[in-house]
């Protein structure tokens, strides 16, 4: 055992950086794109983080903890449309938020897409031999937070649907705003001829509550999505339907019930799977965007709301880390982050316990994947940082002050922005007013080299994203 | 956080005067920002301190011995001096005058020089505290001292070549909203990794200079003393490039720590250059024996070089590795993991050595 250690740690560096070198070469047709599903409830920053990715990597700087740019790996960049789905419009919201007075983007309407080029040196002393040069695709889909949840929706026939969503609206939360539609259910009977009068005001009743519920109450848990977003369906009878009390007894074909579960298989099939099978299946990394302060902001029931939300679509995704063949074949979402978006709106001593709290809020959902063997990573991020630090002596104690301007009243101002607690917060914590993040308006992005101060962890989320296929 | 109520939001008004600056924004603050390089490590930490490979030792018995027989032969000395001094005053106080001046001239200008050197004696300890301050900060997702130590580390190595300009990317990317470990990380990576790189190569050059001297050498003796005075220059270099006054005296100590260091990760590593010798009836007769000799030598070196590395770093390794033997390769001429323990006796472990030889 003369040379014991040095030895055999150094044949086992050899024999990775083989094995390595073998996979890359085997798989350089396979592996030369990665596509992000970027997961986020309605305005939790997918448009936003979407289009400052996209910035940062056509102009890399600013992005010290991604391995590429740091190791000086990096060549070139350039933005390529992306096959099959309209172009996202980045130029748009770059110049949103290039303005003299900068605007948050849109929310967004529709689908769209966008891939990155990256062309790049590998670092592996093998592959180098091989093929130095290299390039990668990153494919980013952009579409309405509302999509999301229709996704568990491929799960369910309209029986189960019905269960679930009248079991749901009988939550006190939600209660008051299904109350005219419940009372409207009373008097129907789903084994009933349908007629069209009716059905409309049924479906227009649903609709009316799950507005509610979105607009007025703030809750994520929306299904069908495509009753409240703000995109033109084609065919309106798609969603003429509602949730139905449902016996146990077969539906006879021209009833309410059975006319509703016919809309109901359409909708989940031509509207859902489609957009689930050209897009959501071929991911193999996800980013799951959490707007944790805005579910605090709001309150218990929103922030179970949102964590329930979450859990529902993470089971709708592909998890694991099958062998290269089935993964092409069958894309599975290998690796993910969780990331606690709009980091910028507190102090950034308090990024610890926002993580921690993440941790805490995802639980249901990491669970899910992480017995499905992928691991995930867990961030507190800000794609554009709208707040600089100010410290401020207060009564003797030194506080992290936040110093932007508000969106609500267009004003700059200091302000300090509370602290989080790093566990689920306490009864007590949620009356006690503590919880009060404001919405700052954006800050010019950059142009040019100086990016780094301009997000935060935006790199470090890019790094644990995609940082292991652009060695 | 705080066992107390916590601070519920509150606005103030933009003009407050309890309002401070804004947090210095990466890259404006001024460049030669100096602080004092021997600021001490907060004492209340200690317990948390990975026992650093520099520094105190339990001082035994034989320590204090050696300490009273140093003093007694201080006493002594002094004492005959002013007794022999007193005896001329009486013979002769012309003599006497102008001897006693001259030797306060030599004990104050020995004393400022045992000072200085103890100075550059204690920045080896220096460096250790700071690595495990560090280390107690790396990964630390909090907002503690990490970006006033890190600054107290530029200061240290500020004076070598091409740091100000590692040091000035450096400020500019890192943001204020940085934890303690990111923090560190970043550092590592952009301002330590170039000197690391440039470390590795100063001991594989050194090595691989060894390797070829003695392999040409013709005695032994001269062998050891090429080996001591290139080692002691490449630890000198070493040194040097990682901010460290290189004075004879600290080089001494560094040669000592690393022997103690790389002895410490395996005796008989240390001890592999000799090994050569009992295996010379094996296979190394077969081999240019000299060659062997230097190959063990280059590989005594390689070692002694990589555990200076690791004791003149600032920082510990916290995002990589230690720079190992095996990453010498490519200079050293020959595969430091192989001539040794290849069994095989004859055509392939020769050819390494040759080509060692051969440069
Ligand atoms: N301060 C700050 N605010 C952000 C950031 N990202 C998003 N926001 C805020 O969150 C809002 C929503 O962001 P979007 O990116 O439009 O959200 P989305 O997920 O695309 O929403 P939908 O398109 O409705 O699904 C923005 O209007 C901003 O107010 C950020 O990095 N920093
Ligand atoms: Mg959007």
């Amino acid at each position: 055992m003369r040379f014991g250690g040095s030895i055999f740690t150094a044949i086992g560096d050899e024999l990775d950086g083989l094995r390595r070198g073998l996979t890359d070469l085997a798989t350089g047709m396979v592996r030369d794109r990665t596509r992000f599903a970027i997961t986020g409830l309605r305005r939790s920053g997918k448009t936003v983080l979407t289009t400052c990715l996209a910035h940062h990597l056509l102009e890399p700087s600013g992005l010290p903890f991604l391995s590429v740019v740091a190791e000086n790996r990096l060549d070139a960049t350039r933005l390529v449309p992306l096959r099959d789905l309209p172009p996202f419009p980045l130029e748009e919201a770059v110049a949103g938020l290039a303005r003299e007075t900068p605007t948050w983007p849109q929310p967004t309407d529709r689908l769209s897409g966008l891939a990155i080029e990256i062309l790049y040196r590998t670092g592996h002393r093998l592959g180098r031999l091989i093929d130095p040069t290299r390039r990668h695709f990153i494919e980013i889909v952009d579409y309405p937070g509302e999509w999301l949840l229709d996704l568990p929706l491929l799960e369910h026939d309209f029986r189960t649907f019905s269960a679930h969503a009248l079991a749901l609206a009988e939550r006190p939360i939600r209660q008051p705003a299904a109350a005219e539609w419940q009372e409207l259910l009373k008097g129907v009977d789903p084994q009933a001829p349908g007629n069209p009068a009716l059905e409309a005001r049924l479906a227009e009743a649903y609709r009316a509550y799950l507005h509610a519920c979105q607009e007025e109450l703030g809750l994520s848990f929306i299904q069908p999505g495509r009753f409240v977003d703000r995109s033109k369906i084609a065919d309106e009878e798609l969603i003429r339907f509602c949730p139905l009390p449902l016996s146990s007894a077969p539906l006879p074909y021209d009833s309410l019930g059975a006319r509703f579960e016919r809309r109901f298989e359409r909708y989940r099939d031509e509207l859902v799977k489609p957009f689930y099978r050209d897009n959501f299946s071929r991911f193999d990394r996800q980013i799951v965007l959490v707007d944790l302060l805005t579910a605090l902001n709001r309150g218990p029931d929103h922030f179970e709301d949102v964590q329930e939300s979450l859990a529902t679509v993470v089971r709708s995704f592909r998890y694991g880390s099958g062998s290269i063949l089935t993964n092409w074949l069958t894309p599975k979402i290998d690796r993910l982050v969780f990331a606690a978006t709009k980091a910028d709106h507190i102090a950034p001593s308090q990024h610890a316990a926002m993580k921690q709290l993440l941790e805490i809020m995802i639980a249901p959902s990491s669970r899910h994947t992480r017995f499905a063997g992928a691991p995930h990573e867990v961030l507190a991020v800000a794609a554009l940082r709208s707040t600089d630090v100010v410290r401020t002596e207060l009564h003797g104690q030194v506080l992290s002050c936040l110093k932007g301007r508000l969106v609500e009243t267009g004003q700059e101002t200091v302000l300090f922005p509370g602290e989080l607690p790093p566990d689920l917060p306490e009864p007590h914590d949620w009356t006690s007013g503590r919880f009060r993040f404001r919405d700052f308006a954006p800050r010019r992005l950059p142009r040019g080299r100086n990016g780094a101060a301009s997000h935060i962890r935006l790199d470090q989320l890019l790094e644990a994203a995609v940082g292991d296929r652009l060695t | 956080m705080s066992p107390k109520e916590p601070i519920p939001p509150f606005e103030l008004s933009p003009d407050d005067p309890r309002i401070g600056a804004v947090e210095p924004p990466p890259g404006a603050r001024p460049a030669g920002e100096e602080l004092d390089p021997a600021l001490p490590v907060a004492a209340d930490t200690a317990e948390l301190i990975p026992a650093p490979p520099v520094g105190r030792r339990q001082r035994g018995i034989g320590f204090w011995l050696k300490l009273s027989l140093a003093l007694l032969v201080v006493t002594v000395l002094v004492g005959q001096f002013v007794l022999w001094v007193r005896d001329l005053m009486d013979a002769s106080p012309w003599l006497a005058g102008p001897l006693g001046i001259l030797s306060i001239v030599a004990v104050g200008s020995g004393t400022v020089l045992a000072w200085r050197g103890m100075q550059r004696w204690r920045s080896l300890d220096q460096r250790a505290e700071i690595r495990a301050e560090i280390e107690r900060l790396a990964g630390s997702e909090l907002h503690g001292s990490a970006a006033r130590r890190l600054e107290e580390i530029s200061a240290l190595i500020r004076p070598v070549p091409g740091v100000p300009q590692a040091l000035a990317r450096y400020e500019r990317q890192a943001s204020d909203a940085l934890a303690d470990g990111e923090r560190i990380e970043l550092y590592e990576r952009m301002v330590l990794n170039e000197l690391d790189e440039q470390a590795v190569r100063i001991v594989g050059m050194g090595a691989r200079d060894i390797a070829v001297l003695t392999a040409v050498t013709p005695t032994g003796l001269l062998d050891a003393l090429v080996v001591l005075t290139r080692t002691f220059a490449m630890l000198q270099r070493l040194a040097g490039l990682y901010g460290v006054p290189p004075g004879r005296l600290t080089v001494l100590r560094l040669l000592r720590l690393s022997f103690r260091n790389a002895a410490l990760a395996g005796a008989a590593d240390v001890l592999a250059h000799a090994t050569t010798e009992h295996l010379g009836a094996s296979f190394m007769s077969i081999l240019s024996a000299k060659a062997g000799q230097g190959a063990g030598n280059a590989l005594l070196a390689g070692r002694l070089g990589l555990q200076a590395i690791r004791l003149l770093r600032p920082l510990p390794f916290v995002t990589k590795r230690p720079p190992r033997l095996i990453d010498l390769r490519g200079m050293l001429g020959f595969d430091p993991a192989m001539p040794f323990d290849l069994k095989l006796p004859g055509s392939r472990a020769g050819t390494p050595d040759r080509q060692a030889e051969r440069r």
